[in-house]
């Protein structure tokens, strides 16, 4: 008689704690998920301020620079894009991407030349900054011979544009009309 | 034997407890990890839409400062929106047929649906010339000022977000804004 009523009360507790565990499963779910989703978004946000910096320091470094069209564009073309020397970019003359904080990045800028405040004397272009990162990168043989601050390697399926940035750049105009 | 009862009923109240417990830590955990996903999510935006706002302050001074060397009796007063920052940004994608490289595909069909940048999803939206952008974005303008007593160009420079349309039924207007001033003395005169 006692040794089965100790037998039921383990059957019991048995049955309690499957019930147990599949409840605190479903309840650890949404916390895996979190957890899930944590990773992601840190990842994310580390690629974010990563791209804020080198948009700023390459940012920076254009407003900054003395007559930076005459060293990018000289003919002041109404247009042009540059690929930028951003910290990593330049190894040996040829084309790298930027290994910022363990992901890869390329900056890219758009010149666009503001007629309506370029004169005789002053000329001024509207700079559209992106910074690219990049999932795949190209393939050696995609990639420019030589670094070229006018050809930008193809993007590929993955690459995501982090940030942009725009700003006015204006310089004295050295081609004599 | 009315003992061994007791304890039988204690036990299994103490499992069922803290069965309860540890759902409702697990829960409220949960919570608090997405609501600081969120939170962190936000302050980076703004911190890269403060970021944008600072170089477009800078570019009404740049502005400003081309339209006085022109005529410095003038009365200067400008009032531009000088940028959109969009939101998202999605590219539509072509394959070489030699290599299967893919390449962005400037040339894709307008009716093309924009592709994320995740393998598996896709959006519902088409493409501009093989680029796909959400309506919702940030615009930054700025009003460029001359203060001809003290020399001095200001420019009050703003960037708000636009939510054109919004992400779920439950629209409530989000606005925020933010402001920068910048100052710059003619050195020219």
């Amino acid at each position: 008689m006692g040794i089965k009523k100790v037998n039921e009360k383990r059957a019991t507790t048995l049955i309690e704690l499957l019930i147990a565990i599949t409840i605190i499963a479903i309840g650890i779910f949404p916390l895996l998920t979190a957890f899930s989703n944590v990773v992601a978004s840190t990842i994310i946000q580390k690629d974010q301020i990563s791209a804020i910096t080198l948009a700023k320091f390459q940012m920076d470094l254009y407003l900054n620079q003395f007559q930076l069209i005459d060293n990018l564009a000289p003919d002041y073309p109404n247009s042009f894009t540059s690929v930028s020397p951003a910290p990593g970019v330049i190894d040996d003359g040829e084309f790298k991407e930027s290994l910022y904080n363990e992901s890869l990045f390329r900056i890219i800028s758009i010149f666009d030349k503001d007629i309506d405040l370029s004169t005789n004397t002053q000329i001024s272009y509207k700079i559209n900054l992106s910074v690219w990162k990049i999932k795949n990168p190209p393939n050696e043989d995609a990639l420019p011979q030589s670094l070229n601050l006018m050809i930008s390697p193809a993007f590929s399926k993955g690459d995501e544009r982090i940030i942009q940035l725009y700003s006015l750049y204006s310089q004295k105009n050295t081609i004599e009309e | 034997m009315f003992l061994n009862l007791t304890s039988s009923k204690t036990n299994k109240g103490n499992i069922l407890v803290m069965t309860l417990a540890i759902v409702v830590t697990f829960s409220t955990i949960s919570i608090a990890i997405n609501d600081l996903i969120v939170s962190q999510a936000k302050s980076i935006e703004y911190l890269v839409a403060q970021t944008q706002l600072e170089y477009v302050a800078h570019a009404g001074l740049i502005e400003a400062e081309n339209k006085l060397t022109d005529d410095i009796s003038r009365t200067l007063v400008l009032n531009k929106t000088f940028a959109t920052f969009k939101k998202k940004f999605c590219v539509a994608w072509t394959t070489i047929p030699d290599s299967g490289e893919l390449i962005c595909n400037s040339a894709a069909s307008p009716n093309q649906p924009c592709c994320t940048f995740t393998e598996f999803g896709q959006c519902d939206k088409t493409n501009i010339k093989g680029i796909c952008e959400s309506e919702n974005y940030w615009q930054a303008s700025y009003l460029a000022t001359y203060d001809s007593l003290n020399k001095v160009i200001i420019t009050s420079a703003n960037i708000e977000f636009i939510e054109d349309i919004p992400d779920d039924t439950n629209y409530t207007p989000f606005t925020i804004r933010f402001y920068q001033n910048k100052e710059m003395a003619l050195s020219w005169e």
